[in-house]
């Protein structure tokens, strides 16, 4: 059953999502094909810049970051809102006569939902970080044939995935020494975090929702109220925890004791974080489960 | 085990309000039931129960042996009083998932209903009038070979002829080993079809009694009765 | 299409009075299949556990028999479908007698009337 309702929900999200991925795609290539341009490493690298050529570069380069901005804030903010619409409608609309006289519990209509919802959530998520990833190397690339830089690159004969690899691992090199941070360790917790995170956004969300279907008027509206409270209030616990890790371990005086309050820090940040969204699937499920009034 | 649904001492309470009051009853296979009464007499809270859409605040609700779940829901088919289908689907994709839900559902059965009232499942629900998407609904409801089916007004904002066919595929379904709830404000129109009626008001049960005993011992129609019990 | 009922009487005894009027007009003729509980039953817009109480009842007068084989028939007893044709054919008589004496009509008048009406 929850196969199914899986298979439903995915129908229901596939084409707005590729939609918005294709947007994000169009967007990226634009801003590549920019800072590949001719003109840019000139730009960059010579004293000598005539007043008409710099406006139109600078212009262009604000237009093409503004646009790859609103493009950001969309997909975000416009999946999360889509995902979280679709929700709304399926389960507690009229539509929620049809979800709730299924053969299925309701923790398998919830749990369908988070995970299709949260997986597209994590395309995006991810086609974003490809998006940075794509300009960044567009941008040094360009900037190929200019300066320092340049000679660094002869260095790697123009590799620059070698010249990455170096640049990293002096990086965590250099995190170990100084700060006493484990890029390891940093790496994975980051990397778990960006993969739980959309699942924890979605949960959260969908959580908030349920939430408010407990009040008797605007339920909707008691919904997304729940929803920025829980996120303020959820910010707020987690910058307290992760100061008073930082400071009760008198930071100041040695690297280690940074370390470890560092470390542990981004620890609890994930930690705090899954707890969140344990806490919101525990309570969405007991309020299906025992107060469910659609109306 | 003849009773179909076990209700015992079920009530609903939000708050300081009692919208179904400590009742109790029991409902057999095969017979058609109408369910009667004045707005908030409970009936459309007894009606959320049975489909799990609403929990009892005490009390039990039995349907063919199971608690009210997954279980029941798989053999209980339910007309809500409202558009609950998604509107951007076509008919052939809303037969598709209920086949896919529904191990009881008759997609022949839909699909030869459906091409009798000349209803073409490619197009989608959106696009029908309201007469339509309700005979659609009924469609769904009556095409799957449940234990238990409640209409809740399935007969309220339809035309006339249209009525007519609603009825006939309420007997056409009819199965000596399902019962059929029909809640209605519409009484005239239906009482031919029941076999038995309850009466409720103020989340209580006032009635529940056979059509022919009505006719045979107060010599009027359940219409003209009800209205007496229920004079304003 | 459905059958025009009372609903203040009960269903089942109306029932019975028409398809007793149609065996004994001849609509159905004696030893003549008829149609299951179900299709009579949507037909006439009635619930079919009600058609069944009223095909019992026949059966239990004896105008309808059910064979196991084929189903339910008219009975070929033709003496009982005259005895019931007169049955309801007298009740129609008396009937219309008494509303006739209500409007203070005599036999002899009633027979002139007989003779100017047409149906």
């Amino acid at each position: 059953m929850l196969g199914k309702l899986m298979k439903y929900e995915w129908k229901n999200i596939w084409k707005a999502g590729t939609l918005m991925l294709l947007g994000m795609f169009i967007v990226t290539v634009i801003g590549c094909v920019v800072l590949q341009m001719p003109g840019v490493a000139e730009f960059f690298d010579s004293n000598d810049v005539n007043g008409v050529q710099a406006w139109l570069m600078i212009s262009s380069f604000v237009a093409i970051l503004i646009l790859y901005v609103i493009m950001l804030l969309a997909s975000t903010w416009g999946m999360l809102i889509f995902l979280g619409i679709r929700f709304y409608r399926s389960m507690y609309t009229d539509e929620g006569y049809l979800s709730h006289t299924l053969p299925v519990t309701a923790n398998q209509l919830f749990l369908s939902k988070v995970l299709v919802s949260g997986v597209w959530y994590l395309f995006i998520s991810i086609g974003i970080g490809i998006s940075v990833v794509a300009l960044v190397v567009s941008l040094m690339t360009g900037l190929l044939n200019i300066g320092e830089l340049s000679s660094v690159l002869t260095q790697y004969n123009g590799n620059i995935w070698e010249f990455l690899a170096d640049a990293f691992y002096e990086l965590g090199r250099t995190y170990e020494e100084e700060m006493g941070i484990n890029l390891l360790h940093y790496g994975i917790t980051l990397f778990l975090t960006y993969l739980a995170g959309p699942f924890i956004a979605v949960v959260t969300l969908f959580g908030a929702l349920t939430i408010g279907q407990l009040s008797s008027k605007h339920k909707g509206f008691m919904g997304i109220l729940t929803y920025a409270g829980v996120t303020i209030l959820s910010s707020i616990i987690r910058s307290t925890v992760q100061s008073a890790f930082m400071f009760g371990a008198n930071v100041m005086s040695s690297p280690g004791g940074f370390s470890v309050s560092t470390n542990s820090a981004y620890d609890i940040n994930v930690i705090t974080s899954l707890l969140l969204a344990a806490i919101m699937y525990g309570v969405s499920y007991y309020i299906m489960n025992r107060k469910l009034n659609l109306d | 085990m003849n009773n179909l649904v076990e209700i015992i001492n079920l009530t609903k309470k939000y708050g300081a309000n009692v919208a179904v009051n400590n009742l109790t009853l029991n409902l057999p296979k095969g017979k058609i039931i109408g369910l009667l009464g004045p707005n908030g007499s409970g009936k459309t809270t007894l009606i959320k129960m049975l489909n799990g859409l609403l929990t009892p605040t005490e009390g039990t609700i039995m349907i063919d042996g199971n608690y009210v779940g997954p279980a029941t829901k798989s053999k209980v088919a339910y007309l809500p009083d409202r558009t609950y289908l998604t509107m951007n689907q076509t008919i052939r994709e809303i037969l598709d998932f209920f086949q896919d839900f529904y191990a009881d559902f008759s997609r022949e059965r839909a699909e030869e209903m459906l091409k009798s009232l000349g209803i073409d499942p490619a197009v989608k629900m959106r696009t029908l009038s309201k007469g339509t998407k309700e005979k659609v609904q009924l469609i769904l409801v009556m095409s799957r070979n449940a234990s238990l089916y409640i209409l809740d007004e399935p007969i309220a904002g339809v035309d006339p002829a249209a009525r007519d066919y609603i009825l006939r595929t309420i007997i056409n379904n009819y199965n000596p080993e399902a019962t059929v709830l029909i809640s209605t404000h519409l009484i005239e129109d239906v009482e031919q079809v029941l076999d038995e009626v309850i009466f409720m008001r103020y989340g209580q049960l006032v009635l529940y009694t056979s059509v022919d005993n009505i006719r045979e011992e107060k010599g009027k129609s359940v219409d003209a009765y009800f209205r007496e019990v229920f004079a304003c | 299409m459905a059958w025009e009922l009372d609903a203040d009487r009960p269903i089942y005894a109306q029932l019975v009075e028409r398809i007793q009027r149609e065996i004994v007009s001849g609509k159905y003729q004696p030893g003549e299949k008829l149609p299951s509980v179900r299709e009579l039953a949507a037909v006439a817009a009635v619930n079919p556990n009600t058609m069944q109480k009223a095909f019992a009842e026949l059966e239990r007068s004896g105008l309808i028999v059910t064979q196991r084989t084929s189903g339910r028939t008219v009975t070929e007893n033709t003496e009982l479908i005259g005895t019931i044709r007169e049955q309801l054919a007298t009740g129609h008589v008396k009937n219309f007698l008494n509303n006739m004496q209500e409007l203070g009509y005599h036999k002899e008048e009633i027979r002139d009337l007989f003779d100017k009406v047409q149906v």
